[in-house]
């Protein structure tokens, strides 16, 4: 097949995706938090569908664009990936958006988090966006480049947001400037919206209160003992935030996060009975092994620290000045813990290293992302690095982040259950 | 079977003693300095300038193991052509060289310049920082990337890199350019000069010794050429587009099937040497230059310029075909192969998508679907 126009656009499938999210709630949910992770996606699934239906121009974007944009621009926006996935993750249709992406092309190579927006696309699935933005977050090529296929699918426009590989430095940063200012005339220009300044101002303000609290929550995560943090948890406040950047919904999430957090502290408990096992995740936890995470916490396996979604540099976060709205998104861009894991190795291995460290962790997990480019290139180096600088072993698994059946759960369970060995010898020597 | 090239000969010579070649190895002897470097966003001219030779890190004449490097870089989700990178530089193949100079342009190079240097002992200067498009803020960054990476030379080798130094090396390396073009210009007839495999011998060469001396043997190329009125018999005229190819004898099993590989679209072909570094300031020029605004590679956004630069070739050089090797795990290539290949075959150029491992034989899959498409190009053609 080749890469052409996609003339049927039918929106049935994503439409039936979202009472998916109220069922994951009223199954899953144990924290307040988390029930409003669910309420609030589905609540930006149903402004993109009443967009779409009454015309008002709707933009879809990888992750980490800076959404504030569409909040101070009045248009309506959802994250590409993380939408399409985790549909599919639930609707049990991944196979059929694989193939449909694989008949243009796009082999199995490309990790699922990128294929399967390009799949739900391919099937004319997808809601049809005004323009589609990307990022290429520096080092993800599939980022920075499966939003060609899209527009290409649809025959909309598309902007690709570069960001430089030293993303610290004054030059990196006037860089970044100009780009968002490219980005904002692209968008002015595609939905004929223009930017209201007034707002961005507001909407950086509320990112940025949103990143004190987290900056609040990655300390108590660090020094709290029994773990005040529902493992896995550390996915949803980072898409949320991403999502909701710039409103006040992210700010109450945040803070609910935060809230139920201290009262766990404040009682002394944690969410594992007994934690046996502290354990650094130095990736993603597969987000739909729902199973797996009750079955570590009756191990008392606990993710304690999450570096790539709760570390917040609090210097660099005091330095975001909302009255400069640009420079304070390009800021708000680098402070993003999850953005340190694509920029230069170091300042990745440092967030989990240091995490390590300070959380006491007995261990690492290294549950990184089937085919992924990034994490799967460096998690021999991971390993090296914990074991010579915290002295700590990783259990390192490729697993494919949408992956949740049976038969995966249990292979991880054993695995799981083997470096629980480990660590329990390891325990036994220091004694 | 028209008689080999005295030239080729000698070329092929050079590529026969790599990695480390004859030349490198006099180069080395003289006491001189060797720069390896990788991708082709890194400007050897500056490298040049500096005193010391530029040294590309490819692969060798054959696939090899990478059980080294699949230790160190996961397999699973880094193409073959990192890995065979890092397993010569694990097994201290590369240990010639003096240090590594690299870029960002994707994943597959930054992991391996980044994991690499934690377990090899040769010494890696700061990335240079590509930017994934072209437009005046892309050049003004990289043109301080540029004259950042001029500073880290010279304060690693402890040299000064002079105005006058550079403008002498990016003339040097604009007449391989201007000459590369001749060479290629004359593939354009129905009866080409070379063989593809030939061509990729001369390419490879080109990065594997001092500069002047492979100029030398390009002029001469040149003049043999015309001096002996070499021509192959006409076949279908096919081009051979990936990320990179290195190996001849690929190509070589390729044409052994009745048709003539007359250009490239590789990093190591045609977007090596076909943009020539302007005048003006040379800082500048080179920055310009090497984000490689016309040829563009496929990481760049938006596609548009390397899909309309394709479609251009195809009528330039009249292709019949074109075999698009899709590297596994390669991200850039497999996201942009959809982008040209809808619009190549709409304008009547058949595109044979195949996968491969870099430096992979020809065999099993690969050879019955070559065969497959050459038979078909072979009824459509009419020669
Ligand atoms: S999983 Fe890896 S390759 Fe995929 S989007 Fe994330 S970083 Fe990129
Ligand atoms: S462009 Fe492709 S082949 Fe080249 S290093 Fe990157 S991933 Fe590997």
């Amino acid at each position: 097949m080749k890469l052409r126009k996609i003339e049927n656009i039918d929106t049935t499938m994503f439409e039936q995706g979202i009472p998916i999210m109220a069922q994951l709630r009223d199954h899953h949910s144990t924290t307040r938090a988390e029930t409003m992770f669910y309420d609030l996606t589905i609540k930006l699934c149903d402004e993109v569908m009443s967009a779409v239906k009454g015309g008002r121009p709707f933009v879809t974007n990888v992750m980490s664009f800076p959404t504030e944009i569409y909040w101070a621009m009045d248009i309506a926006g959802i994250e590409y990936d993380f939408i399409a996935g985790m549909f599919s993750l639930y609707m049990g249709n991944k196979d059929e958006i694989f193939t449909a992406a694989k008949s243009i092309g796009i082999r199995p190579e490309i990790c699922s988090a990128q294929r399967a927006p390009i799949g739900w696309f391919a099937k004319g699935w997808f809601p049809k966006p005004t323009a589609i933005v990307n990022t290429s977050l520096c080092q993800c090529d599939n980022c920075a480049q499966n939003a060609n296929i899209m527009g290409a699918l649809y025959d909309v426009p598309v902007f690709c947001i570069t960001r430089p590989y030293l993303f610290w430095t004054q030059k990196g940063l006037d860089f970044m400037v100009e780009e968002i200012k490219d980005a904002i005339s692209f968008l002015e220009k595609t939905t004929g919206h223009k930017m209201n300044y007034d707002k961005l101002v507001e909407a950086t303000r509320l990112t940025k209160k949103q990143m004190e609290i987290s900056v609040e929550i990655h300390n108590l995560i660090k020094t709290a003992r029994p773990c005040p943090v529902k493992s896995g948890t550390g996915f949803l406040i980072h898409f949320l935030r991403m999502m909701y950047a710039g409103r006040q919904e992210g700010v109450d999430y945040c803070q609910a996060f935060l809230d139920e957090m201290k009262e766990r502290v404040a009682s002394g408990k944690g969410y594992t009975p007994e934690e046996k096992y502290r354990l650094v995740s130095c990736y993603t936890f597969p987000p739909g092994m729902h199973g797996l995470l009750d079955w570590m916490e009756t191990q008392g396996a606990t993710l304690v620290a999450e570096p790539m979604y709760h570390y917040y540099n609090e210097a660099e976060v005091a330095k975001i000045d909302p009255t400069k709205p640009l420079e304070a998104l390009a800021r708000i861009f680098y402070v993003e813990p999850y953005h340190g894991f694509y920029g230069p190795y170091e300042v990745f291995s440092d967030m989990i290293i240091n995490d390590a460290i300070q959380s006491g962790a007995d261990g690492a997990v290294n549950f990184f992302n089937t085919n992924c480019r990034m994490c799967g290139a460096v998690s021999r180096l991971i390993k090296d690095q914990l074991r010579d600088k915290a002295g700590l072993s990783t259990l390192t698994v490729d697993v494919d982040v949408m992956e949740n059946s049976a038969a995966v759960e249990e292979e991880l369970k054993k695995k799981l259950e083997q470096f629980f060995l480990v660590l329990d010898n390891a325990k036994r020597k220091v004694a | 079977m028209a008689e080999m090239l005295k030239t080729i000969e000698e070329i092929g010579k050079v590529n026969a003693s790599f990695p480390f070649t004859e030349p490198a190895r006099k180069w080395k002897e003289q006491g001189k300095k060797i720069v390896g470097w990788i991708c082709i966003n890194v400007p050897e001219e500056v490298i040049h300038a500096a005193g010391m030779m530029p040294f590309r890190l490819t692969g060798g004449n054959e696939e090899i193991s990478l059980d080294l490097a699949n230790e160190y870089l996961f397999s699973g989700g880094t193409c073959s052509f990192s890995r065979t990178i890092l397993e010569l530089q694990l097994r201290g193949e590369y240990g010639f060289l003096d240090c590594i100079a690299g870029a960002t342009p994707c994943e597959g190079v930054i992991r391996l310049a980044e994991v690499g240097s934690y377990y090899h002992n040769i010494p890696t200067l700061p990335l240079l920082d590509t930017p994934r498009k072209f437009n005046d803020l892309a050049y003004k960054f990289y043109h301080g990337e540029v004259m950042e990476f001029k500073k880290n030379l010279e304060k690693f080798f402890g040299v000064t890199i002079t105005d006058e130094a550079i403008v002498d090396s990016i003339a040097l390396y604009n007449k391989t350019r201007t000459d590369l073009k001749k060479l290629h210009d004359l593939m354009k007839s129905n009866t080409p000069p070379l063989s593809g495999a030939e061509m990729l011998e001369v390419l490879n060469a080109a990065v594997r010794m001092p500069r002047e001396d492979f100029n030398t043997l390009l002029e001469k190329l040149l003049e043999e050429i015309k001096t002996t009125g070499r021509s192959l018999p006409a076949a279908p005229r096919i081009m051979i587009s990936g990320a990179l190819l290195n190996t001849p004898s690929f190509v070589q099993s390729v044409e052994s099937l009745g048709v003539n590989v007359v250009v490239d679209d590789f990093c190591n072909g045609s977007r090596y040497w076909w943009e020539q570094v302007e005048d003006g300031d040379p800082w500048k020029a080179l920055a310009k230059r090497y984000l490689l605004p016309k040829c563009s590679c496929p990481r760049i956004n938006p596609p548009q310029n390397r899909t309309d630069w394709i479609s251009q070739i195809a009528k330039d050089f009249r292709l019949d075909g074109i075999i698009a090797l899709t590297m596994r795990c390669c991200a850039p290539y497999i996201l942009n192969l959809p982008m040209w290949k809808t619009r190549l075959e709409d304008e009547g150029v058949t595109v044979l998508d195949l996968d491969i491992e870099y430096g992979g034989g020809f065999s099993g899959q690969i050879r019955t679907r070559i065969e497959a498409f050459v038979e078909m190009l072979s009824l459509e053609v009419e020669i």
